[in-house]
């Protein structure tokens, strides 16, 4: 599993891999936290909260899952880094998450785009690049 | 499409270049480039171009797409882009060319002071700044709104702002649309999108937000320059921000619910998702736009009103004394006239730039043009411009809006530590503050294309003209 953040001359660019759908979008999350310069408290807790989404694809679910990771990371002031999944496929997601209280953001998210994004399974391996507006 | 190199740019009069509409069949219109072969050598090394030829295959696009010299790689339309629709060929508006950070733009605050006066207290007077305007990410504002005073500010901006005494009635008349645009309405916006809005009036925000306290270095048109009420060594200040977490959330949802709708129009990128103006959802989108425009005047408003009492406090000075010479907005969609066609102009990262004559301005710059404030970046000069009869012959009314980046914030901060850049900054005279050290690398000036270049390009394509010349004394980096 892996992110890695890509030169951009404004905006946040992370190319995610995984073995699992769940995987990568777990990796997904932690690499918009990374780009965001997010610090938190190690050992706090925060919020429990459940998030169900369904999409037409792929693409649309994680936009869909990121926009609302951080909307609530913004709302609870909490970075969300656990996570216990009841359903996931290229569809539809349904997944009990945890949070941490949030120390700062250096970034702000503006917005997940779609620009480019195109989700490729390979076997087990999923990979994409994704654009965030900053 | 794919990449497309500036070898294949047709040079057709100095600072324009086109890629002709035969460049790719499913072009609509030919993509015009205002920039000079230093800017090209640069815009080269990013994806703008490709983008730009993306927007020109929408249909109903109008006559071309224009990349201004600031222009870099964004997503749907790039940054620097301007793009009409015709509104009566089933005009599209696309939530992706106006942005997430719907009316980000830059005001310019005069004050009665210069630099003889100033210097002495200008660490404490940003020092002071710093500690009453809220900056940097999660940071709540002052003002805690509730529900039916955030439906009041998005539905009536400023002219809310004027009652609640946030605003002096001159704010209004040197804001574009007078700090409200008539079509918003805030049954639009998501509860989400005001939830976000709540404490966030009179914020700056992060990246590349800034308070920037300034001295008149150059001035260009004397004549032009008093009429404005500048005047070298004068102490100025520019505000750059926006809409914040709630315009961010109403592009969000509507690029969501466009992607969703069956109204959708074929786009080769997702992030120019279109609808037709005049189809409910367009104008559902619309009406959100222009009611997070209003948020974000009023968010700058707000900051004036912090400005103005820091100097009420510290100077005696009365509030009407800091007055506003103009905000402009340089991400948002306006229905505006050209050629005898109602167009629905984008603007993302480009400043409206209205020539003198039009009815649209207000009464005291009508005959000059209206006022163009271009920000550099922290740490270079800034300009104040006029607009220009030929910008709204040529380009839709419409100019840059800043310096545009080069580099991305990773690369930039393996240039410089924080500290050194602080250094360099301090030598020049110029004390930085904000929260994140990280932030303020993330900004340096080699992060960005030379300002001078870009202004020259605009100043000498005529589509705005040189007033005046900024330099930066004190920045709080948002």
């Amino acid at each position: 599993m892996i992110f890695k953040i890509l030169p951009h001359p404004a905006d946040l660019k992370i190319e995610i891999e995984a073995d699992s759908l769940a995987e990568f979008f777990e990796e997904a999350v932690k690499g918009m936290y990374q780009g965001a310069g997010a610090k938190y408290q190690e050992n706090g807790f925060g919020k429990i909260e459940n998030i169900s989404l369904k999409a037409k694809s792929p693409e649309q679910l994680l936009v869909d899952f990121l926009n609302e990771i951080w909307f609530l990371s913004q709302k609870n002031q909490e970075v969300y880094l656990k996570f216990e999944w009841q359903k996931i496929n290229p569809g539809e997601l349904s997944v009990r998450i945890s949070g941490k209280p949030l120390k700062e953001f250096e970034t702000e998210i503006k917005g997940t785009t779609f620009y480019n994004l195109k989700i490729v399974q390979q076997g087990n391996k999923w990979q994409t690049v994704i654009v965030f507006d900053i | 499409m794919a990449a497309v190199s500036s070898d294949k740019l047709k040079k057709i009069e100095e600072f324009i270049w086109e890629i002709p509409q035969n460049f790719n069949p499913k072009m609509k219109v030919a993509v015009r480039i205002y920039a000079s072969e230093e800017i090209l050598a640069a815009i080269n090394e990013d994806r703008s171009f490709e983008q730009l030829c993306n927007a020109a295959t929408l249909p109903s696009v109008y006559k071309y797409v224009l990349g201004m010299p600031d222009i870099h790689e964004g997503y749907g339309l790039p940054i620097g882009g301007v793009m009409a629709t015709e509104i009566a060929r089933e005009g599209l508006i696309s939530p992706g060319s106006v942005g997430y950070d719907i009316n980000c733009g830059v005001r310019l605050l005069l004050t009665r002071f210069d630099i003889n006066f100033i210097k002495d207290k200008l660490e404490d007077l940003i020092e002071t700044l710093f500690r009453t305007i809220p900056s940097g990410l999660g940071a709540g504002g002052a003002i805690r709104l509730n529900q039916t005073e955030i439906d009041e500010i998005l539905n009536t901006g400023l002219e809310w702002m004027l009652k609640k005494k946030f605003a002096l009635s001159q704010d209004l008349n040197y804001s574009e649309n007078g700090g409200k645009m008539t079509e918003a309405n805030s049954d639009k916006v998501s509860p989400r999108a005001k939830q976000r809005g709540l404490n966030q009036l009179g914020t700056l925000g992060s990246g590349n937000h800034f308070l920037e306290i300034s001295k008149v270095e150059e001035i260009y048109d004397e004549e032009s320059a008093i009429k404005l009420g500048l005047k070298k060594e004068q102490i100025v200040i520019l505000v750059h921000t926006g809409s914040r977490g709630l315009g961010h959330q109403v592009c969000t949802d509507y690029v969501q619910k466009i992607l969703n709708s069956p109204e959708i129009v074929e786009v080769p990128d997702r992030e120019l998702a279109a609808c037709p103006f005049d189809s409910q959802l367009g104008q559902d989108y619309f009406q959100a736009m222009a009611a997070a425009a209003n948020f974000a005047w009023s968010n700058r408003q707000m900051i004036t009103d912090f400005i103005r009492g820091v100097f009420e406090k510290k100077f005696n000075e009365p509030k009407e004394n800091v007055k506003l010479l103009y905000d402009v907005a340089h991400n948002i969609a306006k229905v505006e006239e050209y050629e005898g066609k109602k167009l629905l102009v984008h603007r993302k990262g480009a400043t409206r730039a209205f020539g003198a004559g039009n009815s649209q301005l207000p009464e005291e710059y009508r005959s000059l043009g209206q006022p163009v404030l271009i920000p550099g970046s922290m740490g270079s000069a800034s300009y104040v411009l006029l607009g220009t009869k030929k910008a709204e012959e040529k380009t839709f009314g419409s100019t840059c809006h800043g310096a545009g980046r080069l580099m991305s914030r990773g690369q930039a901060k393996r240039q410089i530590s924080a500290d050194e850049l602080i250094n360099q900054l301090n030598e020049k005279g110029i004390t930085i503050r904000s929260y994140s050290k990280a932030g303020i690398v993330e900004e340096m000036p080699a992060a960005y294309k030379n300002i001078d270049e870009v202004v020259r390009v605009v100043d000498s394509a005529g589509i705005s003209k040189k007033i005046a010349k900024l330099v930066p004394l004190g920045v709080i980096k948002g």
